[in-house]
């Protein structure tokens, strides 16, 4: 029989982890049963079953249909162990030895190749075709853009307008939408491999060649075209060799030059006003510049920290895969935020912008009520806290206010940690001076708030804490600095969620009176500890 | 079977629920899907270390919480639902519309006034997963996910009986 019943006094019934054992198929026979002859307990098993149908109603009948299906296609468990295989640091295993697995994927390339363009019988034309043909047919995303560089400049523009017209508005623009239209090439989608057989295939005379272009990991295919008629003498399409999907073209015109496109990321100019003014000019680095540096990815957040978006929402922060740009990614925020991201992003450069256009699959958040979480406080205890902070309607609000501050503390908590993740201190050591006061500064604007968010915990719980002096955990608990404020991050999450941790277990669980008492003593030593954490934090980074 | 067939067999079946797990923690669809692959590609590489996956699915679910509240840099409330929110009506006799509206309803606002961790222990008992499991993959130990579920079950009964 059980030893601990469902009120934990010894009741002679099994214990609600005894149901969910019984139900999971682990209890012994013997404790079993028992519930073979306890109504109670056959009841109480009901109980949870009633519930878990009520939830698959709830989740099958009401909340499915809110759910967004998944927005692309699944890739194969094959394509993502590739796409791993590929991304991932070579090490020293003989499959990535470089040479070795080159040739490993050089012979995978070229056996497809082979088989489907270097066949004796295909002459350069069929293989162009064949190429133009198959990629034509892809599906290619709504919201890409290209960038085009002529005379110096670089242009980005969405890779399809919705009307002819829409290029006006730049000299440089209009000019080439002009020497497009003389080429009968389509000015409104260049590139994309429909536009390039519309314009090879009306040409009188034309040479084709096929050619395999390998770059590190990536391979592709480039198709050109020359001909003697028209303003366009040569052009070229190279497709990514995966999937046929356009990501580049040059265009040799005559008397005008070489225009050449690439497929671009959206820039943090284009992200969001791209579609209402596409020829803007932006003027992105060229490819083979210098990687972008710490610097940058501190001027980002510094950007951010200045409309609160570095913390606790959904915005990621890495680099592109050449390692110029910091991409910044922002998920289902709205239009409205967007355009304050992109504004305060939009002097730093170096910066791609991405914003996940899926909005978000829920409703936006609400207030929880303040109910669910006193509900659960033992009557006793309640009436306590609620003589200590001045009624029942002061105690709903302190509780509110807490664990607002609790949860914010831990973002808080998090971004300080992120930041001295990416800033340890050979980073910091090798910045320049006002790049190392700006992550100085950002560093204690952070650790300002934390101060801030734990004194409102501490203000608005102080009446629940009589028994204890004010800051003396905090003096027995201080002492211990760390090395350095990027060491001491850590410790501080860790305290951030623990504190936050007790603050719900002790408004939101069930327990007795005196593990409630026990729980206030504990979490009153938490907050003093946090807040020694915290001035810990500070002074190591003096 | 080998570890392909194995991981290929659990992505089939699972990839769904694990989207739409991440779903419930308020991540937009395309890095939930996007997320969804990456823990099964960690189990994968997993497996095919040789290291032993006792349950994948709850070992799947537990990744996925972990990315969700990776995600959002901060504790993820799971399944925060709209107060607007209104069950479907689709019965063509009206008093029977009528009656099984009401009983939606509640059984809607009984379901949103559960903490969501309760939701969470819930959704997670609902997908199969037996307590331990799913005090695994919260993070909390096992005497608190069975308490969450005890008084999931308490308040719904509460709120339901008579419907």
């Amino acid at each position: 029989m059980g030893t601990k019943g469902p009120t934990g006094m010894g009741s002679p019934h099994l214990s609600d982890q005894q149901l969910m054992q019984l139900e999971d198929g682990e209890l012994s026979e013997r404790e079993a049963s028992h519930f073979q002859s306890c109504p109670q307990c056959g009841s109480r098993l009901r109980d949870a079953q009633a519930a878990r149908a009520a939830y698959v109603e709830y989740r099958d009948a009401f909340r499915a249909s809110l759910l967004a299906p998944p927005p692309k296609s699944w890739r194969t468990l094959d394509a993502l162990i590739t796409r791993h295989e590929a991304s991932r640091p070579r090490g020293l295993h003989w499959w990535s030895v470089p040479s070795l697995a080159a040739g490993a994927c050089v012979m995978l390339g070229l056996i497809v190749s082979a088989l489907v363009l270097w066949s004796p019988r295909q002459t350069s034309s069929a293989r162009a075709s064949l190429l133009l043909t198959q990629s034509a047919k892809r599906v290619l995303p709504q919201r890409r853009f290209i960038s085009l560089r002529v005379h110096g400049r670089t242009l980005v523009r969405p890779a399809v307008l919705s009307t002819e017209a829409e290029a006006e508005g730049d000299s440089d623009i209009a000019r080439l939408q002009m020497v497009f239209a003389a080429a009968h090439y389509s000015w409104r989608e260049p590139l994309s491999a429909r536009s390039f057989q519309a314009w090879r295939s009306g040409l009188r005379d034309k040479r084709d060649s096929v050619s395999i272009i390998r770059a590190q990991d990536d391979e592709s295919y480039r198709v050109r075209t020359e001909t003697d008629s028209g303003v366009l003498r040569t052009a070229s399409l190279t497709l990514r060799a995966p999937d046929l999907r356009p990501i580049a073209g040059a265009f040799d015109f005559e008397r005008e030059g070489i225009v050449e496109l690439a497929e671009a990321a959206a820039s943090n100019e284009h992200a969001s006003e791209a579609r209402a003014q596409p020829t803007r000019p932006f003027t992105a680095p060229p490819r083979n510049e210098t990687p972008a540096g710490p610097e940058v990815t501190l001027h980002v957040l510094a950007a951010l920290n200045q409309i609160g978006a570095d913390v606790g929402e959904p915005v990621e922060i890495s680099e592109d895969l050449r390692h110029q740009h910091v991409v910044v990614h922002a998920a289902g925020v709205g239009r409205e935020r967007q355009r304050q991201i992109a504004g305060v992003l939009k002097a730093v450069p170096r910066v791609m912008l991405e914003f996940d256009s899926g909005r978000s699959p829920l409703p936006p958040a609400k207030a929880t009520p303040l109910e669910r979480y006193s509900a659960s406080i033992p009557a006793t205890l309640r009436q306590q806290f609620e003589e200590r902070l001045g009624g029942s309607t002061a105690f709903q609000e302190a509780i509110d206010r807490v664990l607002e501050a609790s949860a914010s503390d831990v973002a808080q908590a998090h971004a300080l940690e992120i930041l001295a993740r990416d800033f340890g201190p050979r980073i910091e050591a090798s910045l320049m001076a006002p790049d190392r006061e700006i992550l100085h500064k950002l560093r204690d604007n952070h650790i300002s708030e934390l101060e801030r968010l734990v004194s409102r915990i501490r203000e608005d719980f102080k009446p629940l804490f009589p028994g204890i002096p004010d800051g003396a955990i905090a003096q027995a608990a201080n002492g211990g600095a760390t090395a350095s404020w990027q060491a001491g991050a850590a410790s501080l999450v860790a305290v951030a969620r623990k504190t936050d941790d007790s603050l719900n277990r002790l408004l939101a669980s069930s327990y007795s009176q005196s593990s409630g008492e026990e729980m206030l003593r504990t979490l009153a030593a938490q907050i003093e500890q946090f807040d020694s954490a915290i001035r810990s934090e500070r002074q190591a980074g003096r | 079977m080998t570890v392909n067939e194995r991981v290929e067999e659990i992505y089939q079946a699972e990839r769904d629920n694990i989207y739409s797990y991440l779903l419930y923690f308020s991540v937009p669809a395309g890095r939930a899907q996007e997320l969804a692959q990456d823990a099964f590609l960690k189990l994968y590489l997993k497996m095919a270390k040789g290291e032993s996956v006792e349950n994948p699915r709850a070992w799947l679910y537990k990744v996925a919480h972990n990315f969700a509240l990776r995600f959002h840099q901060r504790e993820a409330v799971f399944d925060d639902l709209s107060d607007d929110f209104e069950p479907a009506d689709r019965l063509a006799d009206p008093e029977h519309a009528a009656m099984e509206h009401q009983r939606k309803t509640v059984l809607l606002r009984a379901i949103r006034d559960l903490s969501p961790r309760q939701r969470n222990c819930l959704y997670l008992r609902a997908q199969g997963l037996r307590y331990r499991e799913i005090a695994d993959v919260i993070g909390i130990s096992t005497s608190a996910a069975t308490e969450f579920l005890r008084r999931a079950a308490l308040r719904l009964k509460g709120i339901m009986d008579g419907y």
